[in-house]
């Protein structure tokens, strides 16, 4: 249904949702295992591990081809191209062309690994962890010719904290850079503010108010590319942003579409992640998802050329289960979607009952789902993250929550019969969903319908999305359940940033809502816990905590992990999803002319 | 045209109040408009035919339900297909139906939901007549009373009118609706605090009153025109020189003149507030879920069309049909009125 799948994930998110949907910038760690089918199994590839030494050029592709321009056509438009408030999926990708941080993501021997990008480091850490520092590679040149410069970074750091030019961007550096809480950016707050600073020309030291071990994984974010202070054009910096990758801008129209070239001054010895093969990319924003995934499966002219990473159209899903094979590919992406609650204003036993009652099936077939889209879930976090631990708990003897099935109504009713609810007093259900969106309003009428016949008593509160989205974000809102995040996507492979964001007091006290709108001292002690463990140990405690949460809490009922989807010509080679985002591994993708 | 009115209207000008004279009258002058309009539409066949297509449209529309449950209840679901329930186990996990069209649903059932197309269709009629024809009867009222408004009083108020005219008219119809109607419901509904069924209620009685309001100016302007002409002629100078007064002219002089080009210009309507209805729900600016309506099925059948055809051919075909048969009746009463059509 064209666009209106895009619309139902992200009309049911919330601003949370969406802007951690923002994968890491210049993150273009490659995927492992495009194993699709995944029922929930592990998926390997998207591990976090850390490769500090890892040098440039990046391995070769056996039989990869230099040359042509490949295309990529897509209904969505990015929402902006400054990097300071870089934050969605697909300007991530286009960035990860064009633009380099202190660190990235990359494929080494089929698993994703953390190497130093323009550091020649993954960073030192202080004793006490509050002061990391990071050197910069030498002859690191702007596409302009200039030389990089570690105060570059820094300023483009403050510049992050802006609110105008940055406001949709990530807020980890809020949280734990030294002074980050109220810092307004250099051009209205302190333009010598110290949470960040450059001692000299190659050397960058972040000051951190508490310790942020993943700190080496957020600096590849597209917040720590340099911005020469001297060309930054503030609001028109998106039009045109220094380049320091394989690819500069060439021509970019806002809201159509935008050109890549080579970039003369990027040298590949530098770069340990990143591969040039075509001679160009054109990005087209706004086509016609249904008619672009047609031609692409034709392989005309210019469409054997191009690339699409939308969800497959179900209309086309026997031709690429068919013949077409060969043009598509699918596999993980970052974000696991969860049916929210308001555990402060739905009790326990009631939050089971849903769980028995929620109609899954029903749901996705009204959707419009297919199996490329969507694989059930049963825990919070997604199985590609390090320490995973599959589980499947029960929200009633017998009744296991993992994302299948059309809900159980007889048994939902005796347990709210069980929790003093009955058919003279119901327990009333309030949400909120979108009435502009044909697929929404349809997969409401399942919803309501399914929950009414397991004994709830349902208001649908209908609003357009875009105000939607306001009202679910609200902590105290009308509703009790579906509010925001409607699922969270990980901002990098780990689970420091899956759990800490969505549930406890810290997450609830940054203004949004979360998974429970719920707070709980055992909850946010056990978050501080592991954030003071070392990295490699904190994988299995957070997955522990993930089911001791869903056992013993229930704030949020996990529905299911979503998939990336890629299609695309005849010519174009070696796409392959990349699991840490859903998107395809663009970097690494060549033409066959 | 109006010979035989002018003859009427003498009569009443002569103020000769006896209806037997006024029989007697019409026995020597003839048959009234209306009386020749009938006459000429019962021999028309192809009026015939539109009308008992409409009629036939209007009792399913009226008698939905009962129809509906003159359907076999289903094996699978063990109960009788109604207009709302949903019925997911009765479609694939793809959305697709896993049978036809049965005696339990004689139209199949709609993918992905498994709700029954026939009661869908049935049920669908409804929405489309009543935009139709209630938004036609006050378009009509409109545009009536303020073409014969502007026409009879000139001056001021002509002005006035015809300049509202002339700006309604420079709207374009299509996308004002498209950007008013949200505005429109956000205003009524306020902060979002509405459920699905009330939502489409108010659509419902939104899309009534925005397509009246910008459908009234075509007659209102042919209204005007004509009362212009007609405000010029003996009947109507002697009917004010005797010192009827203003209404009373409006209503008994000029008013039954105008009877054929109202008639004319309401049946068109009709079948043109039918198309919008269907035309904006299919673009999602009309009637929402869970209402059935023709054009909100097109819209979403068109991309399963390849596969399942069933579920576009029913709305298309009663949409087409009804909003044909609509159109070619006006046009018969159009022809029925028009003195210098002879068949």
């Amino acid at each position: 249904m064209r666009w209106t799948k895009v619309l139902t994930v992200g009309a049911a998110a919330s601003l949370g949702f969406v802007a951690a949907c923002g994968a890491p910038a210049a993150n273009n760690g490659g995927a492992g295992g495009t194993n699709g089918a995944g029922n929930g199994g592990a998926v390997e590839g998207a591990s976090a591990g850390l490769m500090p030494d890892a040098k440039g050029p990046a391995p070769e592709i056996p039989g990869a081809k230099k040359g042509g321009i490949l295309t990529v056509s897509n209904s969505g438009v990015p929402a902006t191209m400054d990097p300071s408030d870089e934050f969605y999926q697909d300007s991530a990708v286009i960035f990860s062309l064009s633009h380099r941080a202190l660190t990235t993501f990359t494929q080494r021997d089929g698993k994703t690994v953390l190497v130093p990008d323009l550091a020649t480091d993954l960073g030192k850490a202080s004793e006490d962890g509050l002061t990391w520092t990071f050197t910069l590679k030498d002859g690191i040149k702007y596409e302009d010719g200039t030389p990089v410069k570690a105060a570059d970074i820094v300023y483009a750091a403050k510049r992050s904290f802006d609110p105008d030019l940055a406001a949709n961007g990530p807020t980890y550096q809020r949280e734990f850079f030294k002074g980050g809480a109220d810092y307004q950016g250099p051009f209205k707050g302190d333009k010598n503010w110290k949470g960040v600073e450059a001692t000299d020309d190659k050397t960058i030291v972040f000051h951190l108010e508490k310790r942020f071990e993943t700190l080496p994984y957020f600096v590849s974010f597209n917040q720590f590319t340099p911005i020469p202070e001297a060309k930054d054009k503030k609001a028109d910096y998106k039009l045109h942003p220094l380049a320091t990758g394989p690819y500069m801008f060439d021509k970019y129209t806002p809201g159509s579409e935008l050109t890549l070239k080579r970039n003369p001054n990027w040298d590949p010895n530098t770069d340990p992640a990143r591969h040039n093969y075509p001679d160009g990319y054109h990005f087209k924003f706004g086509v016609d998802t249904v008619k672009t995934q047609t031609a692409i499966l034709a392989s005309n002219g210019d469409d054997a050329t191009t690339l699409n990473w939308e969800p497959i159209d179900s209309s086309l899903i026997s031709q690429i289960e068919g013949e077409k094979k060969a043009q598509y590919s699918e596999g993980p992406s970052s974000c696991v979607i969860m049916v929210n609650m308001d555990a402060t204003k739905i009790p326990l036993p009631v939050r089971k009952a849903i769980a028995v009652a929620y109609p899954f099936d029903s749901m996705h077939k009204a959707s419009g789902d297919s199996t490329h889209s969507f694989s059930p879930a049963s825990t919070m976090i997604p199985p590609q993250i390090a320490g995973f631990q599959k589980y499947e708990a029960e929200a009633a003897p017998g009744f296991k929550m993992n994302g299948q099935g059309d809900g159980d109504p007889a048994k939902a009713k005796e347990m709210l019969a069980a929790a003093g609810y009955g058919p003279d007093k119901p327990f009333e259900l309030i949400y909120y969903y979108t009435n502009d969106d044909d697929t929404a309003q349809k997969a409401n009428q399942v919803r309501k319908q399914k929950l009414q016949a397991a004994g709830f008593k349902v208001t649908d509160l209908g609003v357009p999305n875009a105000e939607r989205r306001k009202l679910i974000g609200k902590p105290k809102g009308k509703y009790n359940m579906l509010q925001g995040p409607r699922g969270w996507c990980f901002d990098w492979p780990s689970a420091d940033s899956i759990i800490p964001p969505t549930v406890g007091s810290i997450a609830l006290s940054q203004g949004g809502t979360t998974f429970g709108n719920f707070s709980d001292a055992k909850i946010d002690a056990e978050i501080k816990r592991i954030q003071q463990l070392s990295i490699t140990e904190q994988g299995p405690e957070w997955a522990k905590m993930d089911k001791w949460l869903t056992e013993n809490y229930l704030l949020a009922i996990p529905d299911y992990y979503d998939k990336g989807n890629q299609v695309f010509g005849t010519k174009v080679k070696n796409v392959r999803n990349n699991p840490n985002k859903g998107m395809p591994e663009i970097t690494s993708i060549w033409i066959d002319q | 045209m109006p010979e035989p009115s002018a003859t009427e209207l003498k009569e009443a000008s002569d103020e000769k109040p006896s209806t037997t004279t006024q029989q007697s009258q019409e026995k020597r002058t003839g048959r009234s408009p209306g009386q020749v309009a009938w006459s000429r539409l019962k021999q028309d066949k192809v009026a015939i035919i539109c009308f008992v297509v409409i009629v036939f449209f209007i009792l399913l529309a009226i008698f939905a339900p009962l129809v509906v449950s003159l359907q076999a209840t289903d094996p699978i679901t063990k109960t009788k297909a109604t207009v709302d329930a949903v019925h997911t186990e009765l479609v694939d996990f793809n959305g697709l139906p896993e049978q036809g069209s049965s005696s339990a649903h004689w139209l199949g059932i709609e993918p992905r939901l498994g709700r029954d197309l026939f009661a869908r269709f049935a049920y669908g009629a409804r929405p489309s007549l009543v935009i139709g024809f209630v938004a036609a009867a006050v378009s009509t009222i409109i545009g009536v009373t303020l073409g014969l408004l502007a026409g009879y009083l000139g001056g001021v108020v002509d002005k006035v009118i015809s300049w509202v005219i002339d700006f309604f008219l420079s709207l374009p119809i299509l996308i004002v609706i498209v950007a008013v109607v949200p505005l429109f419901q956000k205003s009524i509904q306020g902060d979002g605090n509405l459920s699905a069924e009330e939502t489409s209620n108010l659509r419902f009685w939104v899309l009534i009153v925005v397509l009246f309001v910008l459908g009234w100016m075509g007659l209102a302007r042919l209204v005007r025109g004509e009362v212009k002409s007609l405000r010029e002629r003996e009947f109507v100078q002697a009917a004010r020189a005797i010192g009827v007064p203003t209404r009373g002219i409006l209503f008994r002089e000029v008013l039954p003149n105008l009877v054929g080009p109202i008639i004319v210009s309401a049946s068109i309507a009709v079948p043109a507030y039918i198309t919008y209805e269907a035309t904006l729900s299919y673009l999602g600016v009309g009637l929402v879920e869970p209402t059935a309506s023709w054009g909100r099925t097109i819209a979403d059948a068109q991309t399963l069309f390849a596969t399942y055809p069933l579920w576009l051919w029913p709305s298309v075909i009663g949409l087409s049909l009804l909003v044909l048969s609509l159109s070619l009746l006006g046009d018969s009463i159009r022809d029925a009125f028009d003195p210098t059509s002879r068949r």
